[in-house]
């Protein structure tokens, strides 16, 4: 049974400086890797660029509802999985003044289809995929989300203005996925990613249950 | 016996005929494995094996020498094919099927007498449907580079009864596994089986190119028609898969083992109430 003394302003206190609250500024996008190689587009992964994300979301999951009626009742049943805004979820970056990020993302469009020689890949291997690390109040890295099969869909409009004063430019990219899964504490993953390539590189495939601890470089 | 055409039975019985109608809709539906919705999309096909007739497909092939259409597709390619074709964990670029239908001529008899409704009559159980594959237009294509030239092979060689070895042989057989969830952490069940005995493509659907607009993946379905001899269908193989559904969903507290687990984070309730096990 539930005490209602359990629940007062006590608790609620030490509860918070136990556990803390989530903040909007920790996270960073720790590792993008296009799956062409190292090149393709050159500097993707570097940490120049990545220090650049301004914001974006962490991505979302629903089971999608099954409607079952009875008598006219509507019983909610769950059907499947789905990965809501995989086909669209966004990242926006402050933009350098040579534009070296807009640039690689170009790159990375042109590297999927190129319109004018019709050279690209329609290969969406888990070789592709962007990391955003969450961190705590000591820096230490919790969890790690990863966006498996990524892939920018739309590289958007900048926006110039004469009358402003001294605005930054963004640019938002929207990238496409086919699923994420969670690393860290306590979470269980059948996927490891072992982005140096001198470790191996790429994925592998494992039962690792992975720690608290991350490496300074990936965020893994 | 006056009160009992009257009202329901509860009127006697003191047990409300609504409530355990409502009651018994809940535990078929959600509390009972057998009864309980099944998912349509948990499903594969796995094809047994590839006409012999079929391998090789340059010129030495007996469909090639004799014509008129040729196929010409290189060994590895063809490798490729077949063993994703016949793979033991499901073919992966069937994307939909579509299952026959079955029905028998029955209906009232065109005799009547005294201008009343003829009698009740059946005549003979309707044919079969063929059995629908819509196959993944792949960049190495199997409807053109397999389901064609096996339709050829059909034509050539027919359905004669000859020993799985013969190379007129062209019959296979297509089983269709439908799955079920049993709970979290635990593989889905086979819930049915159906198997198509002397299987083989009949038709093979238009497929429409264009340099217009943008494409989806629904655009690369191409529909392929079956036929078979017979099928079977086997029931669930488990008698107890119930009593394990029915206390996941009875006792919330049961959870996958935790290195199977995907969520959960706090300390000392980490550790699994109990074991879901399906024998």
């Amino acid at each position: 049974m539930a005490d209602i003394t359990d629940y007062d302003i006590e608790h609620f206190y030490d509860n918070l400086i136990v556990r803390e609250v989530a903040r909007k500024h920790q996270f960073r996008v720790t590792s993008i890797s296009t799956g062409f190689g190292q090149d393709v587009p050159e500097g993707i992964n570097d940490l120049e660029n990545k220090l650049l994300v301004e914001s974006t979301t962490l991505p979302s999951r629903n089971v999608t509802n099954v409607p079952l009626n009875f008598h006219g009742i509507k019983f909610n049943l769950p059907g499947n999985a789905e990965y809501t805004g995989s086909d669209a979820w966004n990242v926006t970056f402050r933009l350098d003044q040579q534009l070296n990020i807009r640039r690689i993302f170009e790159d990375w469009t042109t590297a999927i289809f190129d319109d004018r020689t019709t050279a690209g890949s329609i290969v969406r291997s888990n070789d592709a995929y962007l990391v955003i690390s969450l961190f705590d109040q000591m820096g230490g890295s919790h969890d790690q989300y990863v966006l498996w099969g990524v892939y920018p869909t739309e590289v958007g409009a900048l926006d110039y203005d004469v009358g402003t004063d001294g605005d930054y430019v963004t640019c938002q990219v929207t990238l496409a996925y086919h699923y994420w899964s969670r690393q860290g504490t306590n979470a269980f993953n059948n996927r490891a990613i072992v982005v140096d390539p001198a470790e191996g590189g790429g994925v592998q495939n494992s039962a690792t249950t992975f720690g608290g601890s991350a490496n300074a470089e990936t965020g893994l | 016996m006056a009160d009992y055409i009257k009202f329901p039975f509860s009127y006697r019985s003191g047990v409300s005929e609504g409530q355990a109608r409502f009651d018994e809709f809940e535990r078929l539906l959600f509390h009972n494995w057998n009864t309980a919705l099944a998912n349509p999309t948990l499903w594969f096909v796995m094809i047994d094996s590839i006409p012999r007739g079929l391998r090789y497909m340059d010129s030495s092939n007996i469909i090639n020498k004799e014509g008129p259409n040729q196929y010409d597709q290189l060994a590895n390619n063809q490798e490729n094919i077949f063993t994703m074709m016949t793979n033991r964990i499901g073919c992966m670029i069937v994307h939909g099927v579509d299952l026959p239908m079955i029905q028998v001529d029955a209906g009232r008899a065109k005799t009547t007498m005294g201008g009343y409704y003829g009698g009740l009559v059946a005549n003979e159980i309707e044919e079969q449907n063929t059995l629908q594959l819509e196959i993944r237009e792949t960049q190495s294509s199997v409807t053109d580079f397999l389901i064609r030239p096996w339709i050829e092979l059909v034509a050539k060689n027919g359905f004669v009864a000859r020993p799985a070895g013969d190379d007129r042989y062209c019959k296979c057989r297509i089983t269709i596994v439908q799955l079920g969830v049993a709970g979290p952490g635990t593989d889905p069940i086979k819930r049915k089986i159906w198997q198509f005995y002397d299987a083989a493509p009949s038709s093979v659907a238009n497929n429409r190119l264009a340099h217009d607009g943008t494409w989806s993946a629904n655009d690369q379905f191409i529909n392929t028609s079956w036929v078979y001899s017979h099928y079977k269908m086997t029931d669930v193989r488990f008698e107890n898969v119930s009593e394990v559904y029915k206390a996941h969903v009875e006792y919330g507290g049961i959870r996958p083992q935790t290195g199977q687990r995907t969520s959960g984070r706090i300390g000392s309730s980490d550790g699994p109430v109990g074991d879901i096990v399906v024998v």
